[in-house]
């Protein structure tokens, strides 16, 4: 299902970055198409005055108004023709820009054409000569024509309309005589030019799509590869914290068997002992005084039992899910009062001086304490004097705790192996050889440090972690 | 009158064992009870007993060097208690030593002391 997961959130990263990029070119296609147009307008626009300068309106009017060819009319017709012709090849000495130039008038039912510039020829092939005689209609005439005649003002297309003709881009200028408008110059210009740049612009759009693109799929790749890797570290990590915690349950599940012939015995002893008082009390019944002293001998064993079990319990139990407050002498104090049937044989010194309370697996600190404990006595095993000093201490926010023995220094060399794990000097059976590993792991896990040094001539297991540790530890 | 000497460090345990031992054997016994092994090693060296009862797992003087000193001084009359036998029972000590397991039950061990003190 994650790797699912990934490849959506990656594909979705790419879908959504296309359609940016896309979105981008064609908001900036469509700016630089607009500028372009206007531009060409703006050319026509200041050209087409030019050359509607060289119109006489007010024969123009005359000119359209007459019905009969007249030789006023003719004559007006020349002028008009001539002084557009000059001005259509004056407008066209720089760029060969203007296609047709001419004048259309609205009369009754559409436009009809009023004085043309066109060369004689047949571009249409309906084989008559182009250029347009008077009063010739113009069927498929632009919108904008119309626009400049009814409004008076200066009209150009904005994208290239196709009539009989062609395809151009045009101008329309209204010619206005006393007021009103009597006729309209058009002026055609080819598209060349203009579709050439368009599809230049066009071009380069495609050009960013498919190089954004392609740079966005190397992004989408790499986030693939990194959300993966991460993937598969968080796994790694997680499986790590499992063994780990497996490995610290399977320890005190060992030291708790160890430490089996000693709870036994403390349970044996008190079962004994409630056992004969209990047949024995048949014979006192007769004898308040003793009856009396077995029923507290039996009270007090039971207490000593009930005591055991409990420890054992506490020590036991996994409810390590959670951090837990408490303070280090208190955790020092139920791990002696579980371990002591261990320890009863041995002289504890305690010098207990934390009672701040702080954070903390309370059963991992204390099966490290129990390892350091079960250590030193089994150190000291065969000793006449055992002696274990615990001593604890809060220094600047440190808490340190030292577990001192009256047994013999521990050598370099030997040290180094008990604290790489799987290694024990003790005989089979009596230890996993992992204690040390498994304690330094969980004070790391503390955020401290475990070490050991010689103190006072006596072997010193010790550890210190901090009173305020990182939150981001807490993961169990 | 039969001696026995009894180590228990348990102090409970010995005082109920010993007032067992004086109360209900058959035939009438002194019974000196410590709870100290090492003081009963002492005691051993300057005193004859009929029986010797000891705990194993005891400080400093285990029950193993007290019946290992027994055994070296001609005192056969023996009986180890403890909760798990302990290794060296099943090999040097086998047949010379009687063990009664913990917890201690009343019958059996009247039974094994009335039979050792015949």
């Amino acid at each position: 299902m994650n790797k699912y997961k990934n490849i959506l959130i990656v594909f979705s990263f790419f879908i959504f970055g296309t359609a940016l990029i896309t979105s981008h070119a064609l908001i900036s296609y469509n700016e630089s198409k607009e500028i372009l147009q206007t531009n060409i307008a703006r050319e026509l626009v200041n050209k087409g005055n030019l050359v509607s300068l060289a119109i006489d309106a007010d024969k123009m009017e005359k000119l359209i108004n007459e019905d009969n060819v007249t030789e006023e009319t003719s004559k007006f017709y020349q002028e008009i023709h001539s002084s557009l012709h000059r001005a259509h090849l004056k407008a066209n000495e720089l760029q060969k820009m203007f296609r047709y130039v001419y004048t259309t008038h609205y009369k009754n039912d559409g436009f009809y054409f009023g004085v043309d510039t066109a060369p004689k020829e047949d571009t249409d092939k309906d084989g008559k000569i182009d250029h347009s005689f008077l009063n010739d209609k113009y069927d498929e005439y632009p919108e904008e024509m119309k626009v400049a005649f009814d409004s008076g003002k200066i009209q150009s297309t904005k994208e290239p309309y196709t009539d009989q003709w062609g395809t151009f881009m045009a101008v329309f200028i209204p010619i206005i005589n006393k007021g009103k408008v009597v006729s309209v110059l058009g002026i055609d210009v080819t598209v060349h030019q203009y579709l050439f740049d368009l599809k230049k612009l066009r071009n380069r759009v495609y050009i960013y799509v498919f190089f954004s693109v392609v740079i966005l799929l190397l992004f989408s790749i790499i986030l693939y590869v990194f959300l993966n890797t991460n993937q598969k570290l968080k796994k790694q990590l997680l499986a790590q914290k499992e063994t780990e915690l497996q490995l610290i349950q399977q320890e005190k599940l060992a030291e708790i068997g160890l430490l089996s012939s000693s709870i036994t015995h403390e349970i044996n002893n008190p079962l004994s002992v409630i056992q004969l008082h209990l047949i024995s009390m048949r014979k006192k019944i007769n004898d308040p005084v003793k009856l009396e002293n077995s029923i507290v001998r039996i009270e007090e064993a039971y207490q000593k039992i009930q005591n055991t079990l409990t420890s054992m319990k506490n020590f036991v139990r996994k409810d390590d899910s959670n951090k837990v407050e408490t303070s280090m002498d208190k955790i020092i104090l139920d791990t002696l009062n579980f371990l002591n049937p261990k320890i009863k044989h041995c002289e504890v010194i305690k010098e207990l001086n934390s009672p701040s309370t702080f954070k903390c697996f309370e059963t991992q600190i204390s099966q490290v304490l129990l390892n350091f404990i079960t250590n030193a006595t089994d150190a000291m095993e065969n000793d006449f004097i055992k002696k274990i000093i615990i001593q604890s201490q809060e220094n600047n926010g440190t808490l340190i705790v030292k577990v001192k023995n009256s047994g013999p220094p521990i050598p370099d060399e030997l040290l180094k192996k008990i604290q790489l794990g799987f290694f024990s000097t003790k005989e089979k059976g009596k230890g996993s050889g992992m204690g040390l590993m498994i304690s330094r792991k969980i004070i790391e896990n503390h955020g401290g440090v475990l070490k050991y040094k010689e103190e006072d001539n006596m072997p010193c297991f010790y550890f210190e972690i901090p009173l305020e540790q990182e939150t981001t530890k807490e993961v169990a | 009158m039969k001696k026995i000497l009894l180590i228990d460090d348990d102090a409970p345990l010995l005082e109920i064992l010993a007032e067992t031992l004086q109360d209900s054997l058959d035939c009438p016994v002194e019974v000196t009870a410590l709870e100290c092994s090492k003081t009963a090693l002492e005691r051993l060296k300057s005193h004859q007993y009929d029986l010797v009862i000891t705990d194993y797992r005891m400080p400093n003087v285990s029950g193993k060097d007290i019946v290992d000193y027994c055994l070296a001084n001609q005192i056969n009359n023996v009986v180890l208690i403890s909760g798990e036998c302990p290794e060296f029972m099943q090999t040097d000590y086998q047949g010379k030593i009687k063990f009664i397991p913990k917890p201690v039950h009343f019958i059996e061990f009247v039974k094994i002391i009335n039979n050792k003190l015949k």
